[in-house]
């Protein structure tokens, strides 16, 4: 297991939801992706997002100078779960499953108003961007 | 009899989806769920919802209660509160809507069920009761 996390403080909100998410992710990975033995590695990387939506965030930061705390208010971030096993099952949609895991993390993915990817290469990577306002 | 339909409204998708998945097993359907005020009105109306499942503390602006009034009185579909809130000013807001019933969480399926039945009974006896006056008054003018 690999961690790559930043220091970021977030809302309860916020929190609580994603580290449901994590777990959900990390424990099908330790589950599905590495049966008899074989060896790998789980990534999860947590850190402020390079923006592509540059305009957003300018209006964003912009409308906060008057608020009252300035930590990490509303910007982007990017949570990334991945490992180097077996991959993810051909022809299964990972946003349509019978997996209450699956279905977990698709729902407070909903719920943080973030959005998930699933990357299928040599590792089988979920990247969810999120932001975190209050 | 077909089945009813409720919306779900809650800002927790977990206890949002379990709340649905509880209304299924009771034989009802759930058009759908919403986690804003807004998005509540809205979807009561655009799927002509029989009853509303409503949670008061929601995301954005509006809450529950406001929600609820809305809905009442401008679609009058029966609203059932579903909350953890049950302190006395939270009450008495809640009661000013009429709400068909309240329910405090953690709560079991039977309460679930035997609120809805009741609020869906009243609800029918109402509209029922309210067709007969309606043509009370036509005939008056006879």
């Amino acid at each position: 297991m690999q961690l790559d996390v930043e220091e970021t403080f977030l809302g309860m909100d916020t929190a609580v939801p994603l580290g449901i998410i994590i777990n959900e992710l990390a424990s099908n990975s330790l589950k599905q992706a590495f049966p008899q033995g074989r060896k790998g590695e789980i990534r999860i990387k947590l850190c402020k997002a390079e923006e592509n939506v540059k305009n957003k965030s300018i209006s964003n930061i912009t409308n906060n100078i008057g608020a009252k705390s300035s930590v990490n208010k509303n910007s982007q971030y990017s949570l990334v779960v991945s490992d180097n096993g077996l991959g993810f099952p051909e022809g299964l949609d990972f946003r349509n499953t019978d997996s209450l895991g699956l279905q977990l993390v698709n729902i407070l993915v909903e719920q943080l108003e973030g959005t998930i990817e699933l990357q299928k290469d040599s590792e089988t990577t979920f990247k969810i961007l999120f932001r975190e306002n209050n | 009899m077909k089945k009813a339909k409720i919306l779900v409204v809650e800002d927790q998708n977990i206890v949002a989806l379990n709340i649905r998945n509880k209304l299924k097993n009771l034989g009802y359907t759930v058009p759908g769920t919403a986690s804003t005020g807004e998005e509540a009105i809205r979807k009561a109306e655009l799927t002509n919802a029989d009853l509303v499942l409503m949670d008061i503390m929601l995301k954005g602006e509006m809450d529950g209660i406001e929600a609820a009034r809305e809905i009442k009185n401008r679609l009058r579909i029966p609203v059932l509160y579903l909350t953890a809130y049950t302190d006395d000013e939270t009450l008495e807001r809640a009661k000013t809507t009429e709400p068909a019933g309240y329910i405090s969480k953690p709560f079991k399926e039977e309460d679930l069920h035997s609120n809805i039945e009741m609020a869906l009974h009243k609800h029918r006896a109402e509209k029922e009761a309210e067709k007969e006056a309606g043509k009370e008054n036509e005939k008056i003018p006879e």
